[in-house]
């Protein structure tokens, strides 16, 4: 077992960083080749959101990340935010990946999480929507108004509305990405944070 | 910088290639580079992702307000993604359904009539 810990300051251009220190520790560790674009792109989910989150709360702590080798592959991204508001979708599908993963048709990492729980299966298409079998309907604002864009000037809402229509709108998609591609997931909300803990097999 | 966008314009479209890394750093500068060919009348777009050697949620998320955008002012925006790579991310987020996406930038210029 060997551990790296990076501290990254909640910057952007800080989680290519990150990427690049995880794809060659799982290559290095043993991570199946046609795993590493996954690690690389789940790992960067995790600490966009984590970095995202951090900035949106004006917190300059840093983000971190344990990557560990040994029994597989184990990436563990902790942000510092304790207290999300209740009710966000942020939380709604943490909340769900975290408890007890029964796949009851409750939302979108839900349906993941229960269709895939920590078998070690691998889906090639992931099971997104509960328990259907139309995409879209996982992503029900794909086409609406959660996805408007800056200069949206048609609707009433201001620029708050705005910016927090598309805060929502990445977390559903950086969930939605994070579900998809890691088949062993698990989002732990704290008091301290949420860590978002990923486990990927080792060959050998 | 390790993202590179060049557009020019190809049988009444707009292509915008797009190549390196489009992720929670670089996407601004992608939204911003659509904002502007919007703006500029702009209507009918093709972003051609072939040469994408990353893209994340955020990437993503940039196409989608991009193709909200572009609907809203009577366009279009259309993909351009022979990547399985990416492919892939396209079916986990459900949006292979929402973008008409291409193997090639002759495809979807010569897509013309079908919208």
């Amino acid at each position: 077992m060997a551990t790296v810990t990076l501290r990254l300051a909640p910057r952007p251009a800080h989680v290519r960083t990150a990427r690049l220190v995880a794809s060659a520790m799982a290559r290095r560790g043993g991570v199946p080749d046609d795993l590493l674009d996954d690690v690389r792109l789940a790992v960067g989910e995790a600490c966009a959101r984590a970095v995202r989150l951090h900035q949106r709360h004006e917190m300059d702590d840093a983000v971190t990340v344990e990557l560990t080798d040994g029994d597989g592959f184990t990436v563990v991204v902790a942000d510092s935010v304790a207290s999300a508001p209740l009710g966000t979708s942020t939380d709604a599908a943490a909340d769900v990946v975290s408890g007890d993963a029964d796949g009851g048709p409750t939302g979108l990492v839900a349906s993941v999480a229960g269709g895939q729980g920590r078998a070690g299966t691998r889906a090639t298409v992931p099971p997104l929507p509960a328990g259907g079998s139309d995409p879209s309907s996982a992503l029900p604002s794909t086409a609406g108004s959660a996805w408007a864009y800056g200069t949206n000037r048609t609707g009433g809402a201001g620029g708050t509305g705005q910016a927090e229509e598309r805060w929502a709108a990445s977390e559903r998609l950086g969930l939605a990405v994070l579900a998809g591609v890691v088949d062993d997931l698990r989002v732990e909300r704290g008091d301290t944070g949420t860590r978002v803990r990923m486990r990927w097999p080792t060959d050998g | 910088m390790d993202i590179t966008l060049n557009s020019r314009d190809e049988l009444g479209y707009t292509v915008l290639e797009v190549a390196g890394e489009v992720d929670v750093y670089t996407a601004p500068t992608l939204r911003d580079r659509i904002t502007d060919l919007l703006d500029g009348g702009h209507r009918r777009l093709v972003v051609n992702l072939t040469t994408v050697e990353f893209i994340d949620s955020t990437g993503l998320g940039v196409l989608v307000g991009a193709l909200n955008r572009a609907r809203e002012l009577g366009g279009r925006l259309d993909l351009v993604c022979p990547q399985e790579r990416v492919l892939k991310l396209l079916r986990i987020t459900g949006l292979d359904d929402v973008f008409s996406v291409y193997r090639s930038v002759g495809e979807a210029t010569a897509d013309s009539g079908a919208n």
